[in-house]
């Protein structure tokens, strides 16, 4: 009974278990008619497409967000490349332009030493005519002492004919030839008195001359007008002195001792004739015609002797006195092409000791103290001595200028250093020029040429650019592709810096003409320091 | 007992803020003052040495002395015609006066147009830097060269950079015309001394006779 209950429990536990099986079977294969199921399907199906569009849509973002970032990596690439080769141009032109300053300095140092060498030459020339105007007062002075023994061997000379002569006259009975001997004593003495005058002037006149000459020559002033009295008076001393020599000569008388050796002048033969002839008491016409014959003879050679001693005695008054007026005298002599030239310098016009003095005077304080115009700019890693022209090439002071005063262009953007070289300057256009040793006169007109000839160069480059500006800037922006707003902002940037650029292509154009008339007006008005000035 | 502590607490708070934000416009209310106090003390300087405010040379010192007249009167047409005049009945005086102007109109002259020659020749050189740094952006950077930002901020970048260069070209062309004018001023001197001095001094002599 118990195996046929459990059989019969299995049984039904198992009918039921395949009846629900089958009943979920059943209920799965039925139509279901759920409106608000089919409402939710249809919503998700909604969804779904919705989120495929969205996937499509972030798809596609990332498309133009991945090409995005290439064109922004394209343009990072480009931009380094660019900004690579504006930073390698710009090491380019700093190397350039420290190249150009290395050139400079060395060409500013050669500079410095031919000046050097100049005011060194000058300073020579300055002593050469000092001691030159001392031998010229040693040699007036021994001009003047060979001219007073000169005029006492003369007075001798004729005191002793004198003499002679008033004893001949006491013996003689001849009193016509003592009286002519006495008148001609008498002249000789006037015209020797009247000579040793006429030679004291003359000795005189180059003396003062002699100091003088050099010293105004030095300063560089116009002719002397002393040298036309001074060339006058040797002659008409010579003359005094031949006139006063040849009266003595016509003065010996027969057994005189007269300061010339006759025998020097007179053969053997002559000179026994001549003695006797002038002892005998009475002559007769032809013994007078031989007697006058080899006085003549004798006066020629003692003439011949007082020229000699009249001509050195000139050429002594010639030296002393110097070149004749207007004559040219070239300082310093030029040794490169490239030293400073020589200027030219007329002897001045001198005529009273007052001015004399205060010549010598200008020409001791003369412009040969150069170290104190001379100012060397203290050369600097970022302040190179560049000439005058920057590293960008803008020329802001001409190089001539800044060689002349030591300063670069970085030197020349401090307030006052340029007026201050340009004041020194012209102080030194002004004063001597044979001394200085600098030629400032032909600084100044370098300085303006060459800031003329940079002024004209950036005005025809101005003139280029703006003949070009249309083509390459307007015309490029014009017709420059602008897909996007940005691209639209950068074009009118671009524009904009163009136009920004031709300002200042504008603003350089009038700073220089403002330059250069400024450069023209310091020379044409010629400014010189204040007086409290100078000694800074 | 709780609500009343909070309550006085609240209160105290705004107490110290009230008193802080009074404390702060009184301080910005002095440095107003300051600020129109100078104003009012620069507009009050009657008599300069010609030279203005922002040492430009406006009239020429040794003319500014003469004629008692200041920086300010240059614009007044009447006040520089009677100094003019002034001058010219100097007569042979006018030698030293003229060198005197002369020299510091043209050291004047002279020194900006160096200066600003030298500043247009750098012109190229440094802009593109100084508009980005203008702008925030490094120099030398990526958004510097045009790359576009992540935050959407490049046209106000772009629109930034336009505004500014426009402000650049602005302060070029006032330069422009300082330097004209300077050059202007220059040569009208000169023609006042070479030619018009004389001719205002015979005018003079004539009308005292």
């Amino acid at each position: 009974m118990k195996k046929c209950f459990g059989k019969r429990f299995l049984g039904v536990f198992l009918a039921l278990l395949f009846f629900n099986l089958a009943s979920s079977d059943v209920h799965a294969q039925a139509v279901v008619t759920d409106t608000q199921s089919t409402g939710r399907t249809v919503k998700q199906w909604f969804t779904e497409v919705q989120e495929s569009k969205t996937v499509v849509a972030t798809m596609q973002t990332v498309q133009k967000t991945s090409s995005a970032i290439g064109t922004a990596k394209k343009t990072v690439s480009e931009y380094v490349i660019k900004n690579k080769e504006k930073i390698e141009e710009k090491l380019a032109k700093i190397q350039e332009y420290k190249e150009k300053a290395e050139k400079y300095k060395a060409e500013y140092e050669k500079y410095k030493k031919q000046l050097d060498e100049n005011i060194a030459k000058a300073k020579e020339l300055k002593e050469q005519a000092e001691a030159g105007i001392e031998t010229a007062k040693e040699t007036a002075e021994a001009a003047k002492e060979a001219a007073s023994n000169a005029v006492d061997a003369a007075k001798d000379k004729v005191g002793g004919a004198v003499d002679a002569a008033k004893d001949k006259a006491g013996i003689s009975s001849d009193t016509e030839q003592a009286e002519e001997m006495a008148k001609d004593a008498s002249t000789d003495e006037t015209s020797t008195e009247e000579g040793a005058k006429a030679t004291d002037a003359a000795v005189e006149t180059p003396t003062n001359n002699a100091a003088t000459e050099p010293a105004a020559g030095a300063d560089g002033k116009t002719a002397a007008e002393g040298n036309n009295a001074a060339d006058s008076t040797p002659t008409s001393s010579r003359t005094a002195f031949s006139g006063a020599e040849s009266q003595n000569a016509n003065t010996l008388k027969e057994g005189s001792s007269s300061n010339m050796d006759l025998s020097s002048v007179l053969s053997t033969e002559e000179l026994s004739t001549f003695n006797s002839l002038s002892n005998k008491k009475t002559l007769s016409a032809e013994e007078n015609a031989k007697l006058n014959v080899l006085k003549s003879k004798i006066s020629e050679a003692q003439s011949l002797k007082a020229t000699d001693t009249n001509t050195s005695s000139a050429n002594i008054s010639k030296a002393v006195v110097g070149a004749p007026a207007g004559t040219e005298v070239k300082a310093i002599e030029e040794t490169t092409t490239n030293a400073i030239a020589k200027p030219a310098v007329t002897k001045p016009a001198v005529t009273t000791p007052t001015e004399r003095t205060q010549l010598r005077k200008a020409f001791t304080t003369s412009s040969l103290h150069q170290s104190e115009t001379l100012m060397f700019a203290k050369v600097e890693l970022l302040n190179l001595p560049d000439g005058g022209t920057d590293s960008n090439e803008t020329v802001i002071i001409p190089r001539a200028l800044a060689m002349y005063c030591g300063i670069n262009s970085g030197d020349a953007l401090e307030a006052g250093k340029v007026d201050d070289c340009l004041l020194r300057l012209n102080k030194e256009r002004q004063s001597a020029q044979l001394f200085s040793g600098s030629d400032a006169p032909r600084v100044y007109n370098q300085a303006m040429a060459q800031y003329v000839a940079a002024s004209m160069a950036e005005a025809y480059k101005a003139r280029q650019d703006a003949d070009s500006f249309e083509e390459n800037f307007i015309d490029a922006v014009d017709f420059a592709s602008e897909p996007t707003a940005q691209d639209v902002y950068d074009n009118i940037v671009e524009l904009n810096k163009a136009v920004d650029m031709q300002m200042n292509g504008l603003l350089k154009v009038f700073s220089t003409q403002l330059a250069v008339q400024s450069l023209y007006n310091y020379g044409s008005y010629s400014f010189v320091p204040e007086e409290g000035e100078e000694n800074d | 007992m709780i609500r009343q502590l909070t309550y006085l607490s609240l209160f105290c708070c705004l107490s110290i803020i009230f008193a802080a934000a009074n404390a702060c416009g009184q301080e910005q209310e002095a440095t107003k003052q300051e600020e129109q106090e100078e104003q009012i003390s620069a507009a009050d300087v009657e008599m300069d040495d010609g030279t203005g405010p922002e040492d430009d040379v406006v009239i020429a010192k040794k003319m500014a002395m003469h004629c008692g007249i200041s920086s300010k009167d240059g614009r007044d047409k009447d006040k520089l015609n009677e100094c003019l005049d002034k001058l010219a009945a100097e007569g042979k005086d006018l030698l030293t006066i003229e060198q005197d102007m002369m020299h510091q109109l043209g050291k004047d002259a002279l020194e900006k147009a160096i200066t600003t020659k030298s500043a247009a020749g750098n012109f190229e050189a440094t802009r593109d830097d100084e508009l980005d740094e203008d702008n925030g952006v490094q120099a030398g950077s990526a958004a510097a060269g045009g790359a576009l930002s992540a935050d959407g901020s490049d046209l106000r970048t772009r629109q930034t950079k336009n505004i500014k260069m426009s402000g650049r070209s602005s302060r070029n062309l006032l330069q422009v015309i300082d330097i004209y004018s300077a050059r202007v001023g220059l040569d009208a001197m000169e023609v006042f001394f070479r030619i018009d001095a004389p001719y205002r001094l015979s005018e003079q002599k004539e009308e005292e006779e």
